[in-house]
């Protein structure tokens, strides 16, 4: 595989993702094309016909088939992985709480896009931020190169903490664009991801069913177990991202923080809208003005400490959502909202921007923070910005 | 708690089962129940005689050649020469169809047929002896069909034939270009050498009587049609028009007649198509005129395109209506027209045939015809064989379903009983009256099917297309002076070739489909069979859908049993 040679190349966020599928000798794909994640699956069938990937790929009829697929294979020890988006997320739905709740360590790249109807392919984050609750990790990219790193470190999280890993990137903003993005050599990441050791599988030599018909307690520990495992997330994702970033010179966290010190106001994102708001915290920082930026990497296992750490000196957060929770507001406020319950010096504004494809400019991050440091949005509910609003 | 449910232990990360789920009796919750079912194949339930194709193919596909050849002659003891005339009824009603092509049964029968001749393969003797005799009249196909099951069931059998030399229609009807005398002679020693003693020259109402039939205790008779019908218009009495049957006759008596250059068959069945090719092999130009489409030819498909390819012209949708004298003399020889009405079609008449009406005004001629073949049927002859009093009110023959005369004892069968049919229809009336016999002189019940017939459907997900083997046939340019047989039959590879294309419509192959679709695990497979383990069977009905030739039937549980699906 031509793009598989290490070394910087300008690469899109689909085929970044395509080369850290093969670069962690991923064994098993199956995976149903939908826009705009179906160059990744289209490359990963060519690479696995051609015979340059020794993986496995199961040709299905639907997204659901697909994470059913990942699940056989993940139950046999494998490493798993697909790729979708919106509306083929959505139909996996049951299937992400399968295989949560089946402990397997499959990776997922979601790029984003919103949800029909009206139809439309253009990105938001809903289809992913509304499976919050399957017991799937989620990161969400800035960068091509983040999604590249993040699905080696994905692996290696979810096969430690028996979670699978959902990576998620904007539809186009990442997947269509091209940027340098730095291949790391194959050798050493067999180094930082060694072959997968499931610790259960199936065997046909020692039958048993597996997640069958359970009693109410022993399914209250099953889950709590899972909860455990989220948080015993927490301190994996940081220490494999600083063992990513000793290896390859690129450290990953929780989240990350620009220009936050001394901050009063913290503008928080995620995804590909962070670039435009590091420019809009530019150009204020440079009119005097205290404001960083803190960007969410993990919206799952959610990092509620960090957040509070990250905050303590902030006064006022403004909440960037490429999605909404019809009847409550922008999704990610809602998080940020519930991990800072009770600090009241801080107030928390929450904007709903960009929804399916809607433009996100650094000039609206500029005057709606602006607005939010004048304290004249309404705090008690979303404020909606762009479109024909 | 019991084991299965009892299946974490707080060490695990996930339910794991400790145990089996088998207490759970989940059949109880079933309301229709899947049962493995032995069918009678389409194939089968198409052929007359009863011909187990299914079993056949698959015998001659492992490779057990003789098996394969017994089981075909159980019910037709002629199959290299039903495997050359036979209108194949089997192929018409294949499953196959529905993929691609048919299985090419005849092909398959043809060749165990020649294979058994060549190898000497005999039939095997009768398990007992009985002291009755049994008196089989005319040694046609249905005549052969009787005396070959009637010996094997033990009884002696004298087999009385008119002419010189044993066949019937076989012989006399059907040209050698489509079954070779050599074929013909093979299979009816073979079935003579059961121990049947042949009288050649008895002819019913000439020098052999009913009545003189006293020493046997049943008489079979299947003397065939020897009366043609007439075309009942001027001019059919004249030199050089003749009827199929004499015609064919004439050709078969390896006498080959002289038809002239020009002949004009009327007719559009195996008769008409049979005398037609052989005029064309005689040398003449030859025509066939019939009154209604190729759609509507009785004769056998392929034939009637053979017939075409080598050069017979056709001329639909007309009806002579007179023949004269022509001015025309070719060669020294007088010739005749044929003047004839263009027809259109009405309504159909009761068994869906389109009724034939002449166009008036539209009359043509067709000049210079050295001889009109007449061939519109034929009809039996009963003043002439003296069986005048089995006749009913409407001259037909009186016959129970059993095919009995008003006679007790006498039995008819073959185109005699059932007007004119084919070759397949006979040797079942030949069966079937070795059966009444059996019944009549030992008493035995009816025997009873265990099996019912198929009305699955094969599931094409599970087939994949492969194209129907043809056989080799003698080149146009050769079929123009020589009788030799035109159709060379499937060789030895493509006939077992053909036998793995049936798809055992009916009958458990052990697929394994059925058992690796169970949800429930409730199907068990043995060394011979497959089983449900109706204890744990919820009756989804997966593997009923998902059988590849429909051997699970689902039937509705009690307290549903006896509803309709």
């Amino acid at each position: 595989m031509e793009s598989l040679k290490a070394g910087a190349q300008v690469i899109e966020g689909n085929t970044a993702a395509v080369i850290a599928a093969a670069l962690a000798r991923v064994q098993v794909i199956a995976a149903y094309p939908i826009t705009p994640s179906s160059p990744i699956v289209e490359s990963l069938s060519d690479l696995c016909a051609q015979g340059k990937l020794q993986a496995r790929f199961i040709p299905v009829e639907s997204e659901h088939s697909a994470m059913a697929a990942c699940i056989g294979a993940a139950m046999t020890g494998c490493r798993t992985f697909t790729a979708t988006s919106s509306q083929g997320l959505a139909l996996m739905h049951e299937l992400l709480h399968w295989s949560a709740g089946s402990r397997l360590p499959i990776v997922l790249v979601n790029v984003n896009r919103a949800l029909a109807p009206p139809w439309t392919i253009f990105c938001d984050q809903s289809d992913a931020f509304s499976q919050r609750d399957t017991g799937w990790m989620q990161i969400y990219c800035e960068t091509a190169q983040e999604v590249l790193d993040s699905v080696l470190q994905a692996y290696r999280i979810s096969e430690e903490v028996l979670l699978p890993c959902m990576v998620n990137m904007d539809g186009f903003y990442l997947s269509h664009t091209a940027e340098p993005v730095e291949v790391p050599d194959p050798k050493e990441v067999d180094c930082f991801l060694p072959g997968f050791e499931p610790r259960f599988h199936l065997d046909a030599a020692d039958p048993h069913a597996f997640g069958g018909g359970t009693a109410p307690a022993p399914y209250m520990e099953f889950r709590h177990q899972m909860q455990e495992a989220m948080e015993e997330a927490k301190d994996r994702i940081v220490r494999v991202g600083e063992e990513f970033g000793r290896q390859f010179g690129r450290s990953y966290g929780l989240l990350e923080l620009y220009r936050a010190e001394n901050a009063s106001l913290l503008v928080v994102t995620s995804g590909s809208i962070t670039g435009t708001a590091r420019e809009a915290v530019d150009g204020l920082r440079d009119q005097g003005l205290a404001v960083g930026l803190l960007r969410v990497r993990f919206l799952r296992p959610f990092p509620a400490e960090e957040v509070r750490r990250a905050v303590s000196s902030a006064e006022t957060l403004l909440v960037l959502d490429r999605a909404v929770s019809y009847g409550q507001g922008g999704t990610l406020a809602q998080e940020f909202k519930a991990a800072l319950y009770g600090q009241d010096r801080l107030q928390i504004f929450s904007i709903v921007m960009g929804l399916g494809g809607a433009p996100v400019t650094r000039q609206m991050i500029e005057e709606t923070t602006l607005m939010a440091l004048e304290r004249t949005l309404d705090p008690c509910r979303s404020h909606w910005l762009g479109g024909t609003i | 708690m019991r084991a299965g449910i009892e299946s974490s232990q707080t060490s695990t990360l996930v339910a794991i089962s400790t145990g089996t789920m088998d207490w759970n009796h989940t059949g109880t919750w079933r309301t229709l129940k899947p049962v493995f079912q032995t069918f009678i194949p389409p194939c089968e339930l198409g052929c007359p005689t009863g011909g187990k194709m299914r079993e056949v193919a698959a015998l001659l596909a492992a490779d057990r050649l003789r098996e394969a050849w017994e089981t075909l002659v159980m019910n037709n003891p002629l199959p290299a020469v039903c495997g050359r005339v036979c209108n194949h009824p089997c192929e018409e009603a294949c499953s196959r169809k529905e993929l691609d092509e048919a299985v090419s049964l005849r092909g398959i029968e043809r060749h165990l047929g020649d294979l058994a001749l060549k190898n000497g393969w005999h039939f095997s003797p009768p398990d007992q002896i009985w002291p009755e005799r049994v008196a089989i009249i005319g040694s046609g196909p249905a005549g052969l069909a009787c005396a070959f099951h009637v010996r094997r069931l033990g009884y002696g059998v004298t087999l009385f034939e008119a002419r010189e030399t044993p066949g019937g229609l076989l012989r006399y009807g059907i040209p050698e270009y489509r079954l070779s005398r050599g074929i013909l002679d093979g299979e009816i020693s073979h079935i003579l050498s059961l121990g049947i003693e042949l009288q050649l020259r008895r002819s019913l109402g000439q020098n052999l009587w009913i009545q003189d039939l006293q020493g046997f205790r049943a008489i079979f008779l299947a003397t065939g049609l020897s009366k043609s019908r007439r075309l009942y218009i001027p001019g059919e009495t004249l030199p050089g028009v003749l009827s199929g049957l004499e015609f064919l006759d004439t050709v078969n008596s390896n006498s080959r007649p002289n038809p002239g250059h020009h002949v004009v068959v009327v007719g559009g069945g195996n008769t008409a198509i049979d005398a037609a090719r052989s005029a064309l092999r005689l040398g003449a130009r030859t025509h066939v005129v019939y009154r209604r489409t190729r759609e509507e030819m009785p004769a056998i498909s392929e034939e009637v395109e053979a017939a075409r390819r080598e050069g017979v012209e056709f001329t639909f949708l007309t009806i002579p209506v007179s023949i004269e004298h022509s001015q025309e003399t070719t060669s020294g020889r007088t010739s005749l027209r044929l003047c004839c009405r263009r027809a259109r079609f009405g309504t159909s008449d009761a068994g869906g045939r389109p009724q034939v009406f002449p166009i008036p005004h539209t009359d043509f001629i067709i000049d210079g015809v050295t001889s009109v073949i007449a061939a519109v049927g034929e009809e039996a002859n009963l003043e002439e064989l003296d069986l005048s009093h089995l006749q009913s009110d409407g001259g037909k023959l009186a016959l129970s379903a059993e095919q009995e005369s008003v006679i007790p004892n006498l039995f008819v069968g073959g185109d005699l009983a059932s007007g004119a049919d084919t070759v397949a229809s006979a040797l079942a009336s030949g069966k079937q009256a070795a059966r009444a016999i059996q019944r009549r002189l030992r008493g035995l019940p009816e025997g009873i099917s265990p099996e019912t017939p198929w009305t699955g459907k094969i599931n094409p997900d599970y087939f994949l297309s492969s194209p129907r083997a043809s056989a080799a046939t003698l080149r146009l340019s050769q079929r123009e002076s020589s009788f030799a047989e035109v159709n060379q039959g499937l060789t030895h590879e493509t006939a077992v070739q053909e036998s793995r294309r049936c798809l055992s419509c009916g009958l458990c192959t052990r697929c394994e489909v059925c058992w690796a679709f169970c949800p429930d695990r409730a199907v068990e497979k043995g060394d011979d069979e497959y089983w449900i383990d109706y204890e744990h069977c919820k009756g989804c009905g997966i593997c009923a859908v998902e059988c590849p030739r429909g051997v699970i039937a689902l039937a509705l549980e009690h307290p549903y049993a006896g509803r309709e699906l």
